[in-house]
């Protein structure tokens, strides 16, 4: 009892640092609850933030999936090792089949240009505008998404379309500087305007966070059925018209799954593409993609006018 | 297969006896060994976003923020206090594309509520420790599946959220075993630096 009015001077120091803590400790709580209210209500605010952290983690992913990749590839040699003799005769006997239909593509795409060029029609191609490899994942389990080492710098924008070698593989949704994050068909948010190949039957294919999206939409008394073929309609202004998208594999009622051509699994190297707004534009960067897969005999500029007129 | 460092007292003998002794570690390298745990997580949680082969670990990726709460509030609270729990969170956020501080506050809150319960594990064994685990993610995996329903505007399937928490249950003792390296240095330096007079 030396000093009762120092004694309750530091009581009542303690009792408020112990009440401005547990304030402290309400408003983050607080912070948190309103956090996940904004990313359901405003999603794109976030999105800034995110490409930023894309690109601060990609140099560590690149570091980090060295060994793994190496592992991978180790793995596959020996497993290929076995199979060598039977797989090269398979893939003699391919590469003349594919000989056969690229002289025919080479056919079409000629008569294709000198019609188009006749009936003065518009160029809805798109542009290339940068290839990326995956270096991690982006997502989790109820998000599929990858992350793609280019940005902003590269060009890239949000909402850009993404393919591979095999047909669309998504869309960018956060962009960094340096690294992006890309949206896969088979998220949940992923909703793409599809047409069938064979009778134009326009539809939806949304993700379903599994391996094979769903049709939505169709018209109504339309019936698609397994095999039938879907490309993009170019429809919503983000895909553009006629890439591959996959083939109806199973339909049960109302239930019509897809299998993508892109093998989501494995994805390494992507092509991010950009519809141009005045969709007139003369193709660059992917007529050259292009022509180094399925090599066209003449140039348009060599035979048509700059909108394709001839 | 626990790593192990010389014990103090040998430390103790050799300061003693010899007058021109070391004044133990600097406070330099206690603050960075105090960061250890930071920079592993931040090393696992790199190594859990790589586009593994195996798709377990891609589309189920383990709860390496909880992992990193559950040891450390645990074993050191001081390096876990609920703000940096919540940082922490936030950082998984915004790099594993979840809806924004839904791990922030499952952290935030797991934290505070592990802090008031810490007796229970400190009498207690590992094998303790990791069988109430499951219990801890169930709470946090029921949080996860609200909000995602909540963001996603429907009921999702809560198949995957429980893969994710059984991946984080057969990771946890790996992971444990890295974290309590940590743990040992920080204590085996804290021991060194007291004995030899500096803190």
């Amino acid at each position: 009892m030396g000093d009762p009015t120092g004694y309750r001077r530091q009581k009542d120091i303690g009792r408020i640092i112990r009440i401005i803590r547990h304030s402290c400790l309400v408003f983050i709580f607080l912070l948190g609850v309103a956090l996940i209210v904004l990313s359901r209500v405003q999603p794109e605010l976030v999105s800034g933030v995110r490409g930023w952290a894309a690109s601060a983690a990609a140099p560590l992913l690149r570091a980090a999936e060295l060994p793994v990749r190496a592992a991978e590839r180790t793995i596959y040699s020996i497993g290929r090792y076995f199979y060598v003799h039977s797989r090269n005769k398979k893939l003699r006997r391919e590469n003349e089949e594919l000989e056969v239909w690229r002289r025919t593509a080479e056919r079409l795409a000629l008569e294709n240009r000198r019609l188009r060029g006749l009936v003065n029609a518009t160029d809805r191609r798109a542009e290339l505008v940068a290839t990326a490899r995956v270096i991690g994942s982006g997502g989790g389990p109820f998000v599929r998404a990858v992350l793609v080492d280019a940005g902003s710098e590269q060009g890239v924008t949000d909402k850009m379309a993404v393919v591979d070698q095999n047909g669309i593989v998504g869309r960018i949704v956060d962009t960094g500087p340096t690294a992006s994050r890309l949206l896969l068909v088979t998220d949940f948010a992923s909703r793409i305007p599809v047409r069938t190949a064979s009778r134009d039957i326009n539809a939806i294919l949304a993700g379903q966070n599994d391996r094979r999206p769903r049709l939505m939409f169709l018209p109504i008394n339309e019936i698609v059925r397994p095999g039938e073929r879907l490309l993009t309609s170019g429809q919503g202004g983000v895909f553009p018209p006629d890439y591959p998208v996959g083939q109806v594999v199973k339909v049960e009622g109302r239930i019509i799954e897809v299998e993508l051509y892109a093998n989501l699994d494995r994805l390494d190297f992507i092509s991010i593409l950009n519809l141009p707004d005045d969709q007139n534009g003369a193709p660059t960067g992917l007529s050259n993609v292009r022509s180094e897969r399925s090599p066209e005999p003449v140039s348009p500029d060599a035979e048509n006018g700059p909108n394709g007129t001839p | 297969m626990i790593a192990q460092f010389p014990s103090p007292k040998v430390q103790t003998a050799r300061v003693t006896d010899a007058p021109l002794a070391s004044a133990g570690p600097s406070i330099l390298i206690l603050r960075f060994a105090e960061c250890l745990p930071f920079l592993l997580f931040l090393l696992l949680l790199v190594v859990s976003r790589v586009d593994w082969s195996i798709r377990a670990v891609v589309t189920a990726p383990p709860l390496i923020g909880v992992m990193f709460v559950y040891y450390w509030t645990i074993q050191r609270p001081q390096l876990t206090r609920p703000v940096f729990a919540f940082i922490i969170g936030m950082v998984i956020d915004f790099t594993c594309g979840n809806p924004i501080g839904m791990s922030a506050l499952s952290l935030f809150v797991l934290s505070i509520g592990l802090a008031n319960q810490r007796r229970l594990f400190l009498s207690g064994t590992f094998f303790l420790e990791w069988l109430i685990l499951p219990i801890v993610l169930c709470v946090v995996g029921l949080f996860h599946w609200l909000v995602w329903s909540l963001v996603l505007a429907h009921l999702v399937s809560p198949a995957m959220i429980l893969m994710q928490l059984v991946v984080t249950v057969f990771v946890y003792p790996a992971v444990a075993f890295l974290f309590s390296f940590c743990s040992r240095y920080i204590r085996y330096l804290e021991e060194e630096r007291s004995l030899a007079g500096g803190g």
